[in-house]
């Protein structure tokens, strides 16, 4: 991801960050492109978020993550960046456990 | 019903696999001289030429293929490049058919090529992983996005490990008979079962390989008796990125593809013998049988375990060996579906063909049907 595109994508993180979903399906990558060599293995998840969105996102280093897990959106280091020393950070998932075990409901499970 | 006969009057295929003494313009002048010897069509009665290519840019450094492929005749003839990642090809012979249609030209070459092996594989991971919404699907590979389409077919669905593996055995069994095939190889579902985890569950052996390759046809207004024709076509779409699409358990561009073609053609699934379809992953392959209406939703893999997808079954899936065992040169599977379909119709092995194209994770589909 080049400096542009990265600036331009990170006006959008609202759209995700801090929220909470569940997995509708996920793998573990173990052969990335470049910029995630140094990840992998990771997983990459489809999750579904309480307000009906769905987004595509990796999942966190050492994240084991199944269908139905729940999940909250943070921002991590999503890549190695590109060569003018960007730092490349994003949203991802990490499971979330609520300490009083409340979660919320998934939207449209069928979908 | 198309209101103008459009006729294949010859085909070539390259060798598949790593052509590590072949540059891209040799694979491009392999196909188009190739094709030419194979016709009886001379060089300046093509009209134009039609090239199918997803990235020579990035794997080759190399822009502009319509221009060196129009370099090839003297008369140089118009050419285009058409790009919809791997539907590449089923998108240059849908442009190709529809410049006939037009009226505009009366024959018309479609040459797709692709040179892949020059670069390491986690830059061709890159690359490919650009026929994805890289925004909004970025992180991913393109393994990891049919894995995707995996889980959630196998969540719905229950199909177990062995039937993914199915189509793999199947097509490399295939391919035994495909001089041209990159690999003539059998192999056994233990070894599919047992090959390393790509992007869970999908492991190597349910993968594709990267490859090297070109293959041309050239079709034409005229009426000429007994070559086949083009008798249908349909191109579908939906959302680039697997978040937005409305089912996971369908490719619905196929789907919209195959309605269009079948109404065209006046025919229905149950009419084609043979079909060369899109199996870039072994799940693509379950989905597109389906998807094309040869076997019920959610019985693919059955399907594909109980042999009804090989010679001698209801019907005859990627004999050529498919994407999986003959290689999958991106711009050039679409067009090399359309010559093994073509050959297999003209040499009167099997009465009605189709052929199916896909870009992407599925956002793009194209379908033809060929007969005689």
């Amino acid at each position: 991801m080049n400096a542009i595109n990265y600036w331009r994508q990170n006006k959008k993180w609202n759209l995700c960050l801090g929220k909470i979903g569940t997995v509708f399906s996920c793998t573990k990558i173990y052969a990335s492109g470049s910029e995630q060599n140094n990840i992998i293995p990771y997983f990459f998840c489809i999750v579904d978020f309480a307000d009906g969105g769905r987004f595509e996102l990796m999942a966190c280093a050492n994240e084991e993550i199944n269908i139905g897990d729940h999940v909250q959106c943070v921002l991590r280091k999503i890549g190695t960046g590109d060569k003018k020393n960007i730092i490349a950070y994003g949203p991802k998932i990490k499971k979330y456990e609520n300490s009083q075990g409340i979660f919320p409901r998934q939207s449209n499970p069928e979908r | 019903m198309i209101t103008k006969n459009i006729s294949i009057l010859g085909s070539y295929t390259s060798k598949f696999g790593e052509l590590w003494d072949k540059s891209l313009a040799d694979l491009l002048f392999e196909a188009i001289g190739g094709v030419l010897k194979n016709s009886t069509v001379e060089p300046d009665q093509i009209d134009a030429i039609f090239v199918a290519n997803m990235a020579a840019g990035s794997f080759n450094d190399q822009r502009h293929l319509n221009a060196i492929a129009s370099q090839y005749f003297v008369h140089f003839p118009p050419a285009y490049r058409l790009e919809g990642a791997c539907a590449s090809g089923g998108l240059a012979v849908e442009s190709a058919v529809l410049g006939l249609l037009s009226g505009m030209y009366k024959t018309v070459l479609v040459v797709g090529v692709e040179k892949m092996t020059d670069s390491e594989v986690s830059k061709v991971t890159e690359i490919l992983a650009t026929a994805a919404n890289t925004n909004l699907e970025y992180g991913a590979t393109f393994a990891a996005l049919y894995a995707l389409l995996t889980q959630a077919y196998q969540n719905k669905f229950g199909t177990n490990r062995e039937q993914l593996s199915a189509v793999a055995v199947k097509n490399h069994r295939h391919a035994l008979k495909n001089t041209n095939a990159q690999f003539q190889k059998e192999i056994t579902i233990d070894q599919v079962n047992n090959s390393t985890v790509v992007s869970s569950p999908l492991r190597l052996l349910d993968c594709s390989p990267i490859s090297d390759g070109s293959a041309a046809v050239i079709l034409s207004v005229e009426n000429v008796k007994n070559k086949p024709k083009i008798i249908g076509f349909g191109h579908g779409q939906d959302s680039i990125d697997l978040a937005r699409r409305t089912n996971l358990t369908e490719l619905k561009a196929t789907k919209i593809a195959a309605e269009k073609a079948y109404r065209m053609a006046g025919l229905t699934a149950k009419d084609i013998a043979v079909a060369e379809v899109h199996d870039c992953f072994t799940i693509a392959e379950i989905l597109a049988i389906e998807d094309l209406g040869f076997f019920a939703k959610g019985t693919g893999g059955i399907a594909t375990a109980e042999d009804k997808t090989t010679f001698g079954g209801t019907i005859v899936i990627n004999p050529s060996g498919g994407l999986k065992a003959c290689g999958h040169p991106v711009g050039a599977t679409g067009v090399k579906q359309i010559a093994n379909i073509y050959e297999l119709i003209a040499e009167d092995q099997y009465a009605v063909g189709l052929t199916h194209n896909v870009g992407g994770s599925g956002a793009t589909a194209v379908v033809h049907i060929i007969t005689k």
